[in-house]
């Protein structure tokens, strides 16, 4: 099942406005997840922890992360899935238009398994 | 951190464990010990000339990021362009003091060139740089929703 873990660069208001849409979904802003304890961490020891609670990690780092998870998968460590958002075609500003996506892609998908999964969200 | 192109020799006493220590490092990034002492030195001019400003490891070499945050600068000025310069925006955005937020823009405005790498960088790994890191990769393209 799809929990989403957004990541520092994204609003915190996008956690909120995907849970007032549908109350059902699963969704944490970093800020507030583990009581806020991994803000300010290495991003590997955030997809480390996202991976070993099954949290998929929603992130406009397209640097960083995809860097780290080369190396796991050709380890074959797993992580609790990716979802890669472009920021031409949702800016990071257009919270609405992430909320949006977002939530069509939960319903479409909110019940795969998402480990080791790594999507692009244009 | 790019390197500048002009520079003076300073010859600096260091005792021996530091030596060691710094020998150790420039091994670890592949450095010769001056360019290891060189960096460090132009990180720490840095950190004490910018306020909130440190440096870390990350998968793509060493960046400058904001203390007490897991965001480099330039994922902050990624965020600021895209309020189309407004500082207040972007700060109420990640739900920081708008002082920190301002912090990155003058970073940013001291080493351009080294935050557009950033950027650039970034907005090069686009869907097929994706798939050739990650081959699970797969595309989902949402119906297109109102803007905001």
């Amino acid at each position: 099942m799809l929990k989403l873990l957004l990541n520092e660069e994204i609003a915190p208001g996008v956690a909120d406005g995907l849970r007032r849409r549908e109350g059902t979904i699963i969704v944490a802003a970093l800020a507030e997840w583990e009581g806020g304890n991994f803000v300010g961490k290495e991003i590997a020891e955030i997809l480390r922890e996202a991976a070993d609670q099954e949290w998929t990690l929603v992130t406009y780092d397209r640097q960083k992360v995809p860097l780290t998870l080369k190396g796991w998968t050709e380890e074959e460590c797993l992580h609790g899935g990716v979802i890669f958002v472009d920021e031409k075609n949702i800016p990071p500003a257009e919270t609405a238009m992430l909320i949006s996506a977002l939530n069509w892609m939960h319903q479409l998908m909110g019940s795969w398994e998402w480990t080791n999964r790594a999507l692009w969200l244009g | 951190m790019t390197k500048t192109a002009s520079s003076m020799v300073i010859s600096m006493r260091l005792p021996t464990a530091s030596a060691k220590r710094l020998r150790r490092l420039a091994n670890r990034y592949g450095w010769t010990p001056s360019d290891a002492s060189a960096r460090l030195v132009e990180e720490g001019l840095r950190r004490s000339e910018f306020a909130f400003i440190d440096f870390r490891d990350t998968p793509a070499g060493r960046q400058a990021c904001i203390q007490a945050s897991s965001l480099a600068v330039w994922e902050v000025i990624q965020i600021v362009r895209s309020y189309k310069g407004d500082v207040a925006a972007a700060a109420k955005h990640l739900g920081w003091a708008q002082v920190k937020v301002q912090a990155a823009v003058h970073y940013a405005e001291a080493f351009l060139s080294e935050i557009n790498e950033a950027i650039a960088d970034n907005q090069a790994t686009d869907l097929v740089a994706l798939k050739q890191l990650l081959p699970q990769t797969v595309e989902f393209l949402p119906k297109k929703p109102a803007r905001s």
